[in-house]
């Protein structure tokens, strides 16, 4: 009887934890959706007269380009560097995820500079040409399809991974069970591959979208008008708070549908996935023919979605660039400390969550947990209203508090610190830290926990002696991939960053909406390449996983 | 004689394999091997885990070339060293061990898979008929994932049915059920597959499986195939000392050939009544079968035992004969007599076929 009290009391203790933390990071989209609840303001009007159909019709725009858009480089990359064997496949499916490192305004700003009017691509056509302005059609980036070009190039290795992932986890049984009922290899593909791998597809095509809808940086310099841009016009160019609130609220109804989506495809991925049993898939030969097409295919993407902005970014920052190394350092010790802060919290709440979840797979547990994974569908820029707002609020109270109490002015502690920034990353990011957690914990058999719990561990002993050093691959992934995309964050740190205070990727929008495309390139240089750093180390699990 | 030679000659193999090689890279994996499957016929490919079987049934599946022979179904050829018919075209159904069924697609689905380009109306009609044969009309609209191990694995084995293929291949289709399962599922599988009339061909270790499922057993140690023959035979007429030692438990006594059809072994001189084969005076062994030691109290010979083991009905014992050897011996358990470990009790030997490998 003892035992099983012991046993409930520290369940209570973390389920409570973990409800705590479902409340915190559910605050930003309460905040944002009740603003429905309050007036709409004048403001209103004026908005649906000029700019909102924009922003609807842009938004659905965006979105459906670039999920072809991912979809068609994601899709059949991921299934070449699993199922086929052609010289170079281990390079290129570490390479194929490069531009996970490049944000999508970093790659706007290089392509901006390279292709516009004033751009080296042009100057050279004129030169060569002797034509005038007007006087001939080049490609303008600056559009919504160079949006779309642009978000496509960095966002399809989330399809691209997820696919891949799927694509080796299909037993070979599975696909030689196919060939034996009268399927060749391309009808297995399509008949079979490509409706297990399914849900995994979707999933990476949801998280692009999110990643779309969520962008700021990209739309803003090209001039898109979006949700995004919409709201950060409302909240500053207007001053509304109310009704930039309310405009996100109604970008967090596109948001709702993704999840939903998202939702449903890994609710599927249990069924999907195939038994404990996997012998290695026999991997199908390239002809010469085939394999020129397939590097082609696969070198489009790593092209022009890492070599050639990372190449012209170094050697703007080298050759032409003006920067100070000193204050750059700071920028970059900034970006860093921010980066690893968030990271380190991230990770250790998902922990929590995660576990609470195994301990007890309680109702309230299992929605706290899925509500703490919700903030990732939340573009940075919803996140950050619902977080000023409430925050301000706060704030006014203590100041209030402490100059009656003590006759102190303590200023803006909580809005206007870095609390209020690794507040705003840790609802945004908790979910793909979680994801990597849960999945690390999953493979871990319940009844290893019942060994450790038979020979005298306490549930906590059981998590820091058994589980963590079991998962460090996991919880490393999850570091990794918070790390980076605090780094490369843009529209949350543009709002709820501390007076003065510039981290890398501030800098680089600052620089290049003032038109100083090359000047902005050390420090865009700077968050591709600190970006690279995890997403090698993550293709080097890859790797492992493929062989 | 002339009869059984008419009949051999009407049914003609449904699938032969000629002398072939299969290989990975330089290692042989599968050593001249030749094999004949007559129509309905239902064989096993039964031997130690790494002998070769799965990779034998991978090449006759077309996902494995040959080195050297050639595999002809129906007299067609499927593989030779030049060529491989891919596994789409050769219409063989194949039934895997982890089963193996999509699991995004439900279980009428899952059968009708290889029949989809059949018109709709006969693609219900055959999922129809095959969810009755194998006891799951109810089931069509589940997903794999909903049933249990025993289902799964009736419906993968609807799935390669669905399309009449001649032949089925099973890659130790029961050995991932618990034993329970297994002993019902075999015979309904048997049932199954004689019902729609299609050759089988079955790869596994467990013998008892292979008795009760297959018409005829192929052992296969190191790549090659030792005996191809009925399961009655392997067991009483082993050709060579694997195919002895590996089915049934039995151990050898080393013996002296007295004459044509008589032996010496240190329990006793053993006589047969056909021929045994070997010279007078030649070393053999002689096979020993655990059922072959008998329990006998007015014997001249006896036996200390080493180990014994309950089986519920039976005890099973291992015994040290004097001059060192091992034999086996079952005892039932309602039997007057008890044996402790260490006591000693007189035994002989009833054999009736004398199975002799040179010593």
């Amino acid at each position: 009887m003892k035992i099983n009290l012991s046993h409930l009391k520290s369940f209570n203790w973390l389920s409570y934890l973990a409800l705590i933390i479902a409340i915190l990071v559910c605050v930003p989209m309460l905040i944002v959706s009740s603003s429905l609840l309050s007036e709409f303001g004048p403001t209103w009007p004026h908005l649906i007269d000029t700019v909102l159909s924009d922003y609807v019709i842009n938004s659905i725009l965006l979105l459906l380009g670039v999920s072809a858009g991912v979809l068609l480089i994601g899709v059949p990359t991921a299934w070449f560097t699993s199922m086929c064997d052609f010289p170079g496949k281990n390079i290129f499916s570490w390479l194929l995820l490069l531009p996970l490192a490049v944000p999508a305004y970093i790659i706007a700003y290089t392509y901006t500079g390279l292709l516009d009017f004033a751009g080296p691509l042009q100057t050279t056509l004129r030169n060569f040409t002797g034509l005038g302005y007007g006087d001939y059609w080049f490609f303008e980036i600056r559009s919504l399809t160079g949006a779309i070009i642009m978000l496509t190039l960095v966002l399809y290795p989330y399809v691209y991974l997820l696919a891949r992932a799927a694509f080796l986890e299909q037993s070979s049984n599975s696909l030689e069970v196919c060939r034996t009922l009268g399927y060749n290899r391309t009808q297995a593909f399509f008949h079979l591959s490509l409706p297990m791998a399914r849900p995994a597809i979707i999933a990476g095509l949801t998280l692009a979208l999110m990643e779309t809808l969520a962008d700021y940086g990209t739309v803003e310099f090209f001039g898109v008008s979006t949700f995004t841009t919409g709201i950060f016009r409302t909240f500053y160019g207007l001053g509304d708070t109310v009704a930039a609130s309310q405009l996100a609220s109604l970008l967090l109804t596109f948001v709702a549908m993704l999840i939903i989506l998202e939702r449903y495809s890994r609710r599927q991925f249990r069924y999907h996935s195939n038994s404990e049993q996997r012998a290695a898939a026999q991997l199908i030969k390239l002809s010469r023919k085939h394999t020129v097409i397939v590097w082609v295919f696969c070198l489009v993407p790593i092209g022009f979605g890492f070599i050639i902005p990372a190449s012209v970014l170094a050697f703007w920052a080298v050759t032409q660039a003006e920067f100070i190394i000193s204050d750059f350092m700071t920028l970059a010790w900034n970006s860093f400390y921010l980066a690893i802060s968030a990271a380190l919290i991230a990770v250790f709440l998902s922990l929590i969550l995660a576990y609470a979840k195994r301990l007890k797979n309680s109702k309230s547990v299992t929605h706290a947990v899925s509500i703490a994974g919700l903030g990732y569908a939340l573009p940075g820029t919803i996140i950050a209203i619902g977080i000023i707002i409430p925050l301000a609020w706060l704030d006014h109270q203590l100041i209030g508090l402490f100059h009656s109490l003590f006759q102190l002015d303590i200023g803006l502690v909580l809005s206007g610190t870095l609390f209020a920034l690794l507040f705003a990353y840790t609802v945004r990011f908790l979910a793909i830290s979680m994801g990597a957690v849960q999945s690390g914990l999953e493979k871990i058999k319940p009844n290893i926990d019942s060994a450790a719990r038979s020979l005298g561990n306490s549930n906590v002993q059981v998590l820091v002696n058994i589980h963590v050093p079991l998962m460090r691959r996991s919880l490393l992934t999850a570091l990794l991939i918070v790390f980076v995309d605090v780094l490369k964050e843009l529209p949350a740190t543009l709002i709820l960053r501390p007076f003065n205070f510039n981290t890398l990727a501030v800098h680089a929008f600052e620089l290049a909406s003032d038109e100083r495309l090359i000047d902005a390139a050390p420090a865009s240089l700077m968050i591709v390449g600190v970006g690279l750093l995890p997403v090698i180390l993550l293709s080097q699990s890859i790797r492992k996983m493929g062989n | 004689m002339l009869n059984m030679n008419a009949a051999e000659l009407i049914t003609s193999p449904l699938i032969e394999l000629k002398n072939i090689c299969v290989g990975y890279d330089a290692q042989t994996v599968v050593n001249n091997v030749s094999l004949a499957i007559k129509p309905g016929e239902i064989g096993c490919l039964l031997g130690p885990s790494g002998c070769g079987k799965s990779t034998l049934l991978r090449a006759i599946a077309g996902f494995e070339s040959l080195h050297q022979g050639e595999i002809r179904l129906s007299g067609i050829l499927f593989s030779d060293i030049s060529h491989t018919l891919a596994p789409e075209d050769r219409n063989i159904g194949m039934v895997f061990q982890d089963v193996a069924l999509f699991p995004h697609l439900t279980v009428q689905d899952n059968i009708a898979f290889g029949i989809r380009k059949r018109q709709k109306s006969e693609r219900s009609a055959r999922v129809g008929q095959l969810l009755e044969l194998i006891g799951l009309e109810n089931c069509a609209e589940k997903f794999p994932h909903q049933l249990s191990g025993g289902q799964q694995q009736r419906i993968a084995l609807a799935r390669a049915l669905a399309p009449k293929p001649k032949l089925i291949l099973l890659d130790e289709p029961f050995s991932g059920l618990d034993a329970k399962l297994r002993e019902t599922l075999v015979p309904q599988v048997r049932h199954i597959l004689k019902e729609e009339n299609v050759s089988a061909l079955m790869v596994s270790h467990d013998q008892a499986e292979a008795f009760s499922m297959a018409d005829k057993i192929a052992v296969m140690n190191l790549g090659e195939i030792h005996q191809w023959d009925t399961p009655y035979n392997s067991y009483h007429k082993p050709v060579t000392k694997f195919v002895a030692s590996f089915i049934g438990k039995s151990r050898f006594l080393p013996a002296k050939t007295l004459c044509e059809h008589c032996i010496e072994t240190s329990l006793g001189t053993l006589e047969s009544k056909s021929p045994h084969g070997f010279k007078a005076a030649s070393a053999v062994e002689v096979l020993v079968r655990i059922d072959d030691v008998r329990h006998n109290n007015d014997a001249k010979y006896s036996a200390k035992v080493k180990n014994k083991n309950f089986h519920g009905s039976y005890f099973t014992y291992e015994l040290v004969l004097e001059d060192g050897t091992e034999v086996l011996c079952s005892i039932p358990a309602h039997d007057q007599y008890k044996h402790d470990i260490g006591d000693t009790f007189k035994l002989n030997l009833a054999i009736e076929h004398l199975v002799l490998f040179p010593r």
